[in-house]
């Protein structure tokens, strides 16, 4: 369970850097607030994400941590690059 | 003058990670194999029923004490390992130069399983750490190679820094072909940088004296530690056991001596056993944390009595137990084992676009030179003649007789003969210019060997429908998704020849 909360943590950071790059936010507009809203995201998820994974194991945790992000990391690219290539198909 | 060294590292980092990545591209892959090298072993052994609890009877010590002094009759450097959770048997076991290989024994009556003769995963770790080139011509390779790692890696972050974070996880497989392989290797570079940079640095650390000239502070240091443990290979000179002739008295039983150690070494578990004509000794398990350790308990053989214990406590020696621990990933969970064979296969992918790439930027240049034909018929080698072998040997595994006389050694003689004509194919179409349909040939075989390997599994009835399903069924399905990812390669290949 806390692995799956650390995974959507990183991965709601993923989404969220990639949503505030400039590439994506031409093909995915954001509004201010959500925009500010990503951004706190992004710096708090892998933070909560760490203190998640520190909670019970110190050397483990810092294994998990590090090992869920990459793997939440690709998750969370190859989820936009599907969804990039069905917007681009759209306009 | 930034860009100048960007050029040099770009320099650096193509051919250091082209001539390196050949090889090490074979040392991850096998290396991601070996983190289930437990689990391979018992798919590779279907006689072995694995439903027992980890605790072993006194009746099955007694027989695997016995069967360990019918082993060192026959002078073999045999030892026991206890059940753990990943491997709920006794295995007696000696170093035959490359594998732990030997009986494996039920933890509850002490019966032999009639198990086939099998590497098994050890094979992969095997060749994960010497090349099968033995421990000091093969280690010394894999070292190297690790230094030469960590270059390409150090000079790729000179290249990429300053796109790094923007393009974090972009990736664009739908895009230009090299430049969906470009991202494929930046994105599985750059999240996976941490584990890259620590699996290179640990393996390379660990095995560093067999690069390093000889220090006179470090032989000394080397007489006072403990006796070398059998989970890390010995040189082959330990193969062999005391004379026959030394007398060897007969063990007092091991239950006690086990509940003992675990109770001086504050251990859940106690994993190996080794025997000197007139000691034994017991290690702690190294399953329940990070730390790989080697603190042990020593008794007498002859009246079971505590002679010493060796409990590492310093701070040097739990940096080195980190560092083993780290990379030779023995611990128990089985999410951290998962991450860590999906961190592994990343890094094989990335260490592959990087082959690719580096062929496809020099196709236009350089695609008539021998030299480039011939890069592109090891690649071809590399890519699809390993994952090709690998599945060979399992299919051997299940083909061959059971009862054929050096079974273990035609399984792997199988796996090298399958990977020599898969790089002999490669070099021969890429030499004759037609390089393009050696991948589609090579690829198709593989689908075919991938997909057909869980219909091999099934049809050999080596192991019951629903007997120790988790293990055979996942197996099957890697090999499955393996044979699905060719497909889809060979596809792409079939629409897109360049």
């Amino acid at each position: 369970m806390i692995a799956l909360c650390v995974f959507l943590a990183w991965a709601s950071a993923f989404w969220a850097h990639e949503h505030l790059q400039p590439r994506t936010s031409k093909l995915l507009p954001l509004t201010t607030v959500s925009k500010r809203l990503y951004q706190c995201v992004r710096a708090c998820a892998p933070a909560l994400a760490l203190l998640l994974c520190l909670y019970r194991d110190f050397e483990e945790g810092v294994l998990y941590w590090l090992s869920l992000g990459a793997v939440a990391g690709l998750a969370v690219s190859l989820l936009m690059a599907a969804l990039k290539h069905k917007q681009s198909g759209r306009l | 003058m930034r860009e100048t060294f960007r050029v040099h590292m770009g320099w650096l980092h193509s051919w250091v990670g082209f001539l390196a990545g050949l090889v090490l591209t074979c040392i991850f892959a096998t290396g991601t194999l070996s983190v289930f090298d437990k689990e391979i072993t018992q798919w590779m052994q279907p006689e072995v029923t694995l439903d027992h609890p980890p605790d072993p009877t006194p009746l099955a010590l007694q027989r695997a004490a016995e069967t360990t002094m019918a082993e060192q009759e026959k002078d073999l450097f045999a030892f026991i390992t206890l059940p753990s959770l990943r491997d709920p048997v006794i295995r007696v076991l000696h170093y035959d130069g490359h594998e732990f290989i030997g009986p494996v024994l039920d933890p509850v009556d002490g019966h032999i399983f009639p198990a086939r003769a099998t590497a098994g995963g050890q094979f992969f770790y095997d060749f994960h750490f010497a090349l099968r080139n033995g421990p000091v011509v093969g280690c010394t390779i894999v070292t190297l190679l690790g230094v030469c790692l960590l270059v390409a890696v150090g000079s790729g972050i000179a290249i990429h820094i300053k796109a790094m974070w923007p393009d974090l996880i972009l990736f664009r497989p739908f895009g230009p072909r090299p430049r969906a392989w470009l991202d494929a290797h930046l994105v599985t570079g750059v999240l996976f940088l941490p584990f890259l940079i620590m699996m290179a640095y640990t393996g390379t650390v660990i095995r560093a004296r067999g690069i390093l000239p000889p220090h006179p502070f470090l032989p000394a240091q080397q007489t006072e530690a403990p006796p070398p443990a059998a989970a890390s290979p010995p040189a082959k000179t330990n193969v062999s056991a005391p004379p026959a002739s030394a007398v060897r008295p007969p063990t007092p039983p091991l239950g006690p001596l086990i509940a003992q150690a675990q109770q001086i070494l504050q251990a859940e578990r106690c994993e190996l056993i080794l025997f000197s004509p007139t000691q034994i000794r017991i290690f702690r398990s190294d399953d329940a944390s990070l730390f790989l350790t080697r603190d042990l308990v020593t008794f007498s053989r002859a009246d079971g009595h505590v002679i010493s214990s060796f409990i590492q406590k310093g701070a040097a020696a739990r940096t080195l137990e980190l560092l083993h621990g780290l990379h030779y990933a023995r611990f128990s969970s089985a999410l951290l084992r998962w991450l860590y064979f999906l961190s592994g296969l990343a890094c094989t992918v990335l260490m592959g676009s990087g082959l690719v790439l580096f062929l496809m930027k020099r196709r236009k240049a350089s695609g008539q030179k021998i030299l480039f034909r011939t890069a592109e018929g090891l690649t071809i080698g590399v890519l699809v003649g390993l994952p090709l072998a690998i599945t060979g040997l399992f299919w051997a595994n299940r083909l061959l007789p059971l009862s054929m006389d050096a079974r273990m050694e035609a399984e792997i003689q199988v796996f090298f003969m399958l990977w020599a004509f898969s790089a002999l194919h490669g070099l021969i179409c890429a030499l004759r210019n037609t390089a393009y349909s050696g991948w589609r040939a090579q690829l198709a075989v593989l689908v075919f060997m991938a997909l057909g390997l869980p219909v091999v599994d099934g049809l050999t009835h080596s192991h019951g429908w629903l007997q120790d399903a988790g293990r055979y069924y996942t197996l099957d399905a890697l090999a499955m998704l393996s044979g699905l990812a060719a497909l889809i390669v060979f596809r792409k290949l079939r629409r897109q020849p360049s």
